[in-house]
């Protein structure tokens, strides 16, 4: 797996490379637009990452350019504006997701993850695994070691896309955009909630705990 | 380009309307002398060949009643008098004849030939020596003779001159006035003008953004034009004071997180401990998401105060909104243990930005859960009445003491009982500035010790 990062910015840019070379991807950065164009017009790649505002040529340029040469690698619009306005502009130039900035990098490698598994096109399983938990989407049936667990739609929710995502760390924000739909920041612990009481239905009567916090980043579903 | 020197166009301008002034004024005035005085030469001279009818009716009169002889008598009388009388006969002889004194180059024989009898009426005879002009009257009589009388015109000539000298020499005063009239018509019409410029000049090269155009009340105009003007400049200013503001509000309220961040990240780096190097990182991971969760909320705040937030208003039905909101905290509420009573119409319709709105009931509603204590309860309830939706969450929390209610919906304002709480001190403000934008406004109701209610009522 190949991803380009176009990102001015050198310290975001190593930041961005070093966690996704971590993850396993290989990274090409490029710091202006002129340079990661002409990378994305050469070279295949299964997603890019492209700041808005770079010099030479501006992403929202660079991600129309590419498809204009029919070029469909899902693009990760990065920006400082986060105005819906700026976010549609971006959307509708080409980009397939839009993250401002600060954003924390497990957040960039959820939706790098989402994104690549949209355009594979894969079909959707109707059975999750992970570890000895196994969730049927169309009866909406979660079992733990042969223990049928009740949960609420929420719950439910929130478990598909914690095991949609395992071994992965997902944020509040992302929860809260992907649960519940919201782009918001409450001030009350909404997601914590939600989550220690996934927590007590799977977790609780169990030795090997699967759902953990990683303090200050985020929720991570662990397979083992 | 102008701009540059906008006096120099100004003054082309007032140039011009001076001229077109001064020119129409000297014209007209220039028109009614040469009027005035053809009406007053016309009517010396009517009035010269009155008198002249009058003399010689009465010449005639002597003649019929008492003959030649008489006439004669009458006619040579008073000798210094300048007139001409002839009588003529049938054959042409001249029995009575007076030649004024004044036609020295006229002679009996240069009557004969020139001042024929043939037709009653008027001949204008002019000297050629002098230019003197005589009105001339033929009176025929009975048996061929005719009597001939003449006036001179010169008096009246005399006078028409002086008028006409009059007439000329005022043409100065008029130009003057004409001229002066202008200037004063041009500084009156221009006057405004210059004082946009002046004001516009004092905003550009002094950065003054407080001045204003005064206020005249002469031209209908001019007053929108000046008055349109100040509420564009009103509407500047704002903005500018705003972002000010912003600017102001963004340094002061991020400089408390950094410093917070910083001490971590300080005290961290002179420790050995692995694991309160762990512990400081967190602090500064949850430390700066609040950072990001402020800067985005002040922006918003203030984007929503200036007036620059971009609403996209539509009708939308509130209903389902507040069930997503309700839905959103039913298990924190759970876990407080607090119900939530719902008491709504079918539908509830405002026009409104959904985005904002939603925002708006999510922090009414987060406010409403927070303060309300283990057991306590939270009702929303929406009406509507007229134009205008009313949308009330009540809670059963610790309430706002009363010199504290004008302060709720201030900027980081925290109430003494709310200091231990978890939170920004934004959402409120959030939700007044939002509600403000849509152009409805906000309410609190509170009984300390009893609860609160947060009303916001919007326009449908």
């Amino acid at each position: 797996m190949r991803i380009l990062v176009i990102e001015d910015d050198s310290k975001i840019a190593s930041f961005i490379s070093n966690g996704l070379k971590q993850a396993g991807f290989a990274v090409d950065v490029a710091y202006d637009g002129e340079d990661g164009l002409s990378l994305g017009l050469t070279e295949p790649y299964d997603a890019a990452v492209i700041d808005i505002m770079l010099p030479k040529l501006d992403g929202l340029s660079v991600i129309e350019e590419l498809r204009s040469n029919n070029i469909n690698t899902p693009v990760i619009i990065l920006s400082a504006k986060r105005s819906v306005d700026d976010r549609v502009k971006g959307l509708e130039t080409g980009g397939d997701d839009y993250l401002t900035k600060p954003f924390s990098f497990s957040e960039l490698l959820a939706r790098i993850y989402a994104l690549m598994r949209r355009s594979s096109g894969a079909a959707e399983s109707t059975k999750l695994k992970a570890g000895r938990l196994s969730m049927d989407l169309l009866n909406r049936e979660v079992i733990r070691d042969d223990k049928k667990i009740n949960l609420q739609p929420r719950e439910f929710a929130l478990l598909e896309y914690l095991m949609r995502n395992a071994d992965r760390v997902l944020s509040k924000t992302l929860i809260m955009e992907h649960v519940y739909d919201y782009n918001f920041d409450p001030q009350t612990n909404v997601v914590d909630v939600l989550v220690c009481r996934l927590r007590n239905k799977v977790d609780k009567d169990f030795e090997d705990k699967m759902i953990h916090t990683i303090r200050g980043v985020g929720y991570v579903l662990k397979e083992s | 380009m102008f701009l540059k020197n906008p006096k120099l166009l100004f003054k082309s301008n007032s140039f011009k309307l001076i001229t077109w002034y001064a020119v129409f004024f000297v014209l007209s005035s220039m028109a009614i002398n040469i009027y005035a005085f053809t009406v007053i030469s016309s009517y010396i001279y009517e009035q010269t060949r009155a008198e002249v009818e009058e003399d010689i009716v009465e010449l005639k009169e002597i003649y019929e009643e008492s003959g030649t002889e008489a006439l004669s008598a009458e006619v040579f009388e008073d000798a210094s008098d300048p007139f001409f009388v002839r009588l003529v006969t049938s054959e042409g002889e001249s029995p009575v004849l007076r030649i004024p004194e004044e036609w020295k180059n006229i002679g009996p024989e240069y009557v004969k030939q020139n001042i024929l009898p043939l037709q009653e009426g008027w001949v204008t005879l002019e000297d050629k020596m002098d230019g003197e002009r005589w009105e001339i009257r033929t009176l025929k009589l009975s048996e061929g003779t005719a009597l001939q009388m003449g006036h001179t015109m010169e008096n009246r000539e005399v006078l028409l001159s002086e008028i006409k000298r009059v007439f000329l020499f005022s043409i100065i005063p008029i130009v003057l006035f004409g001229y002066l009239g202008g200037v004063f018509i041009a500084d009156r019409a221009l006057s405004p003008i210059r004082q946009l410029i002046n004001t516009l000049d004092s905003i550009v090269n002094n950065s003054k953004v407080d001045v204003r155009v005064p206020e005249q009340k002469a031209d209908k105009l001019h007053d929108e034009l000046i008055s349109l003007f100040n509420k564009m400049l009103d509407k500047i200013e704002t903005l500018i004071d705003g972002m000010r503001d912003v600017l102001d509000n963004v340094a002061h309220d991020l400089r408390t997180p950094m410093t917070r961040l910083r001490g971590t990240a300080e005290v961290a780096l002179q420790s050995e401990n692995s694991e309160n190097l762990r512990e400081a990182l967190v602090d500064c991971m949850e430390e700066s998401e609040r950072i990001q969760i402020m800067l985005n909320t002040l922006m918003d705040v203030s984007e929503a105060e200036t007036g620059a937030m971009k609403l996209n208003p539509e009708k939308i039905n509130v209903i389902p909104m507040i069930d997503e909101v309700v839905d959103l905290y039913s298990y924190v509420a759970e876990e407080k243990d607090i119900s939530i009573h719902i008491q709504l119409p079918d539908q509830l319709y405002v026009t409104a930005d959904g985005n904002r709105l939603r925002q708006v009931l999510a922090n009414l509603m987060d406010n409403a859960i927070k303060y309300t204590p283990e057991g306590g309860q939270v009702e929303i309830n929406g009406l509507q009445s007229g134009h205008e939706v009313s949308i009330t969450v009540k809670d059963t929390g610790v309430g706002i003491s009363e010199n504290e209610l004008d302060n709720i919906w201030d900027r980081l304002y925290r109430g003494d009982k709310s200091r231990t709480e978890r939170g920004l001190g934004l959402g409120l403000s959030l939700v007044k500035a939002i509600v403000g934008a849509h152009k409805g406004y906000v309410e609190v109701l509170s009984t300390p010790g009893a609860g609160s209610a947060f009303s916001v009522h919007l326009p449908t």
